[in-house]
């Protein structure tokens, strides 16, 4: 057991120094000077003197190699520098985004699982009969709905229904838990449908299949009732291959809900992302990027560890 | 309701039924007049039409039939199983004195699984990967008998015990896939009996299972149900197994019933000419050895389109005009029932089953007259045409998620010779290495140590584009004709592809000529040409594997399990299509099989497998007569009693336990765990192979 989380962990490295090496020499080869952007942006004229000075204070003035060494030499320690921009260290400007996208990702989990399973399960279920048509419609086009179009219709529709608008300042749940949580539960909704689209649907064939197994026929024939054998007898054979695509989207909506937070006016990771890229703040996005690339290896081995408990035969013994 | 019948002449009564006859039991369940459809986009298809039957308490029922026949569906239907696109109706449908055909699917619930239970054929896949065996058991305890957690378990304990699952205790909380394939079924019958049922069906419950398992499972089940007056109703297609099992058997074709009676007599004098056919099909271990088996020509019929009268018609050699019309199961001489019209005749004697003529032997005729000639035998074995040295094959195995890697020895110092037109039969239990043998000898895979000569020629380590004169001399034909085929090839150009590779064919007409000789070679029409293999049936298919093989000319097919997935009339006609090819191309075979029976129809010398390596060699009547090994006598006293001249009474030697793990092979011989001849130093020495006899070759201390 030991040896294997060993190599799991040495795997983890390997991924994420590929990652940081990648994402450092494209963002080097990409044209524009992130420090000379900032100072023009701010409107100032500045000298070429000025900028050296500025330049090295970045360590923007150092070889390739040196800057590439002691940003990987900075990552061992948990270190990803400063923003150009703002001058903050970047795992405080994360750290002050992450919470607010983790809490909105986590919930439109919860709203993606509770539609998907009853919604798969139905289907699968009724296949063939006009309740698995509507499914399909529902679900067909929770796929091909884009989130952020979808949420600017909602928003539309609650302020033209109820004269009511979700609160454009992020508070907090200790202060405002009903204010909290209808600001959460909008974005969750909308997100957590697409994902239960794509669940529902692939939890309804899964399932299908497993109904069509030996051993829920064997159930049958011990005279378990139609509702313990979908509950007890398959769904959790048929979640296996569910589970798989659940923690990749999971991880792409810890990472992904850029447009979706835009629209809301939340301030998370997404949002931190699009600034950091108009600004051109190379720090930064490197530092996302190695966020977003230790969530999906975290979630990967989440997965693993998630159908090993479902499935014994995957079990370590 | 085509079957209304000499059955309601005498009600209660089973024919022949000695439970019946003798002591007036009431059956368990009476069905009468059951038919099942299914409505499929082809069309509705008659599953089940008009089928009666009693089944008695502590009685042995077994149905059999071929693929299609209706047998398993009929008690699907009884279970109330049946899929959703099925209507069944019944004339009368009684189990235990409740009316089946009027109980709500709520009281059918609560019949299933206490009052009728049911046992299915793959074990592998009848029990919940992700359940641990002890929940599934306990199951049906709390459901039904509203046991609590600590009463269940305990007697989930009983059960497994009863079932003989050693170390129960550990084993209750274990999942399925810690269990061995007859360990699992044992868990199965166990979970049919939690409730004390009535009623056992099992479908098919040893088919999957090797045959010393077989035995061990079949005793336990018979023992079972005799002990508990469980009415057991077993659906099978092994004549072996309902001669030595069962008291009373019920032959369907084509969904309808066309024979019932006691086992014994049925078997001795069959009234029905399937019957007849369906017997001398099957190759036995007793008795003299028939050169050819007189089986049934064609293949079981379409259930989209069954012919008016009698199914068998079509196939029956001995039809008349009268087999088209309305059939009747009427009594016989022998107390039995059949629907066939020409049962006077038989009876009276002046009808006997015969095969139509063998058309694929008339036209094999002008390049090789006269019978089939004797074997090469030993005499050319100083010219083998393959020789296999001291053969070893390791392969590595990965262990869970842990990379821990072990080792596996499959093949441990194996030699043998196959000489030309000669067949080699190989058996053992799963996992003994025959198949592994197959791929060595064909070179799909090299060796680890050893070598393999073919015409005397080192092929052991050559490269592959070296290998391609071997590649068209061997050729194989393999288990599962469904999966060997690719299904979007056609057949003519599945023959065509290979004869292009290896440039047999100067143009594609030539090609395309040659391809409808092999399918008429191999008994196949010229039609069967442009279609696809899912448009032929199972026996087809493998006739296509066949024409595919001979494509090449080759000296040496390898045939692993080739007629085990076939339905015993059609493997019969695959047996004597392999034995004519054999005449007529100077073949060699190495023939893996795990039923010894069909393994002495085809074989000349037989090979006997055991955890790697070979126990005993011997010429085929040598061994037939008296295997030496114990594990062979072992394997010979587990296949179930052979068919016409069947041994019906005396319980077969039965072979205890399994097959140890090959990854912790016993020391010395490793064999000693189960033999019951076993001595302290069969732990230290391993047996090499010695000659016992003339041609004979036996690895065992305790035989000069």
């Amino acid at each position: 057991m030991l040896f294997f989380l060993l190599k799991r962990l040495g795997q983890f490295a390997f991924t994420l120094w590929c990652v940081a090496t990648l994402i450092f020499f494209m963002l080097r080869v990409l044209p524009g000077d992130p420090v000379e952007f900032k100072y023009v942006a701010e409107g100032g004229a500045i000298t070429a003197e000025q900028l050296q000075e500025q330049r090295a204070r970045f360590g923007f003035d150092k070889p390739l190699s040196q800057q590439y060494f002691s940003w990987i030499a900075g990552l061992t320690r948990l270190e990803l520098g400063k923003s150009i921009w703002s001058e903050n260290p970047i795992t405080q400007e994360i750290g002050g985004r992450l919470g607010i996208t983790v809490q909105l990702a986590l919930a439109a989990l919860v709203v993606g699982l509770l539609l998907a399973i009853p919604l798969g399960v139905a289907a699968a279920l009724a296949r063939g009969t006009w309740l698995d048509q509507v499914i399909r419609v529902c679900t067909v086009t929770g796929q091909s709905v884009p989130s952020f179009w979808l949420a600017m219709l909602v928003q539309l529709a609650l302020l033209s229904a109820f004269g009511w608008i979700p609160a454009m300042e992020a508070v907090a749940f200790r202060e405002q838990p009903w204010e909290y949580l209808a600001q959460l539960i909008v974005p969750a909704v909308v997100v957590g449908w697409r994902l239960s689209s794509v669940n529902a649907r692939l939890l309804r064939s899964s399932l299908i299949e497993v109904l069509g197994q030996d051993y829920v026929r064997t159930a049958h024939a011990k005279g378990v009732s139609p509702t313990r054998v979908v509950w007890r007898h398959s769904l959790a054979n048929a979640m296996l291959p569910t589970v798989a695509v659940i923690g990749i989207e999971f991880a792409g909506l810890l990472g992904g809900l850029v447009v979706t937070e835009q629209v809301f006016n939340i301030n998370g990771i997404g949002r931190l992302l699009i600034q950091a890229i108009s600004y051109s703040d190379l720090a930064l996005i490197q530092g996302l990027v190695m966020l977003f690339a230790l969530i999906y290896v975290t979630v990967g081995f989440a997965v693993d560890v998630v159908q090993a408990l479902l499935d014994p035969r995957i079990r370590v013994h | 309701m085509e079957n209304n019948s000499a059955l309601a002449s005498a009600p209660g009564h089973a024919p022949g039924g000695p439970a019946a006859a003798s002591e007036l039991v009431a059956p368990v369940l009476r069905v009468r007049d059951l038919t099942v459809q299914f409505s499929t986009e082809e069309g509705p298809v008659q599953a089940v039409r008009g089928l009666s039957y009693e089944a008695y308490p502590g009685e042995v029922l077994a149905i059999v039939g071929e693929s299609g026949s209706g047998k398993s569906v009929s008690s699907l239907a009884v279970m109330g199983l049946l899929a959703r696109n099925a209507t069944m109706s019944a004339g009368t449908l009684v189990f235990d004195g409740i009316d089946l055909t009027r109980v709500s699917e709520r009281q059918m619930r609560d019949l299933r699984g206490r009052g009728m239970a049911m046992i299915f054929q793959d074990p592998m896949m009848a029990l919940n990967p992700v359940i641990t065996v002890g929940d599934q058991l306990m199951e049906p305890l709390r459901l039904h008998l509203g046991m609590d957690a600590r009463r269940a378990r305990e007697r989930a304990l009983e059960l497994l015990n009863l079932v003989g699952i050693p170390d129960a205790r550990t084993r209750i909380d274990q999942y399925p896939h810690q269990f061995s394939g007859g360990m699992r079924q044992r868990v199965m019958i166990a979970i049919g009996l939690s409730c004390n049922p009535k009623l056992l069906i099992a479908d098919e419950p040893t088919t999957a299972l090797d045959v010393t398992i077989q035995a061990q499972i079949l005793e336990l089940m018979q023992d079972l149900c005799k002990r508990l007056k469980v009415a057991l109703v077993f659906i099978t297609h092994n004549l072996g197994v309902v001669a030595q099992y069962a008291d009373r058997v019920l032959v369907m074709y084509g969904g309808s019933m066309l024979e019932q009676g006691a086992a014994q007599t049925v078997f001795k004098h069959p009234r029905h000419l399937y019957t007849a056919g369906l017997l001398a099909s099957v190759p036995t271990l007793e008795g003299p050895r028939k050169d050819r088996l007189e089986g049934i020509e064609g293949s079981p019929p379409n259930p989209l389109s069954l012919p008016p009268g009698c199914a068998f018609a079509p196939r029956c050699s001995h039809a008349q005009s009268a087999c088209a019309g309305q059939m009747q199961l009427l009594g016989t001489d022998v107390g039995s029932l059949s629907a066939c019209v020409r049962a006077p005749e038989i009876a009276a004697g002046a009808l006997r089953w015969m095969p139509r003529a063998g058309d694929l032997r008339r036209r094999l005729a002008p390049q090789r007259a006269g019978g089939r000639a004797a074997p090469a035998g030993p005499a050319d074995a100083a010219q083998p045409l393959l020789r296999m040295e001291s053969l070893e094959k390791t392969y590595a195995l990965k262990t869970g998620l842990f990379g821990r890697t072990l080792k596996v020895q499959a093949l441990r110092n194996v030699s043998l010779s196959i000489g030309r037109r000669e067949t080699v039969g190989v058996v053992g239990e799963s996992g003994c290495g025959k198949s592994t043998l197959g791929r060595l000898l064909l070179r799909l895979e090299e060796p680890t140590g050893g070598r393999v000569l073919f015409r005397g020629e080192d092929i052991t380590h050559k490269p592959d584009r070296a290998l391609r004169g071997f590649r068209r001399h061997t050729q194989v034909v393999f288990q599962d004709p469904y999966s060997s085929l690719n299904p979007r090839q056609r057949v003519q150009d599945i023959l065509t592809e290979p004869m292009r590779v290896h440039g047999l064919a100067s143009s594609s007409d030539e090609a395309a000529a040659e391809a409808v000789r092999l399918l008429e070679e191999v008994g196949l029409r010229p039609d069967h040409a442009p279609r696809y293999p899912h448009q032929l049936s199972g026996g087809q298919r493998q006739r296509v594997a066949i024409a595919r093989a001979l494509a090449m000319k080759p000296e040496l097919i390898v045939c692993d399990e080739a007629v085990s997935a076939l339905d015993v009339s059609v493997q019969a006609q695959v047996v004597n299509l392999l034995a004519d090819l054999q005449d007529a191309h100077d073949l060699s075979y190495l023939f893996i099989g795990h039923d010894l029976a069909v393994v002495r129809q085809i074989a000349t010398r037989v090979v006997v497998m055991y955890l790697g390596r070979i126990v005993e060699v011997a010429e085929r009547d040598d061994f037939y007569r008296e295997p030496l090994h114990p594990y062979s006598r072992a394997l010979m006293a587990a296949v179930p009693g052979a068919a016409p001249s069947g041994h019906g009474a005396g319980a077969p030697l039965l072979l205890a336990g399994e097959p140890p793990s090959p990854l912790a092979p016993p020391s010395g011989c490793a064999f000693r765990t189960r033999c019951p001849m076993a001595t302290p130093q069969c732990a230290e020495v391993v047996p090499e192979l010695r000659p016992a006899g003339a041609h004979r070759q036996v690895a065992c201390l305790r035989i000069d």
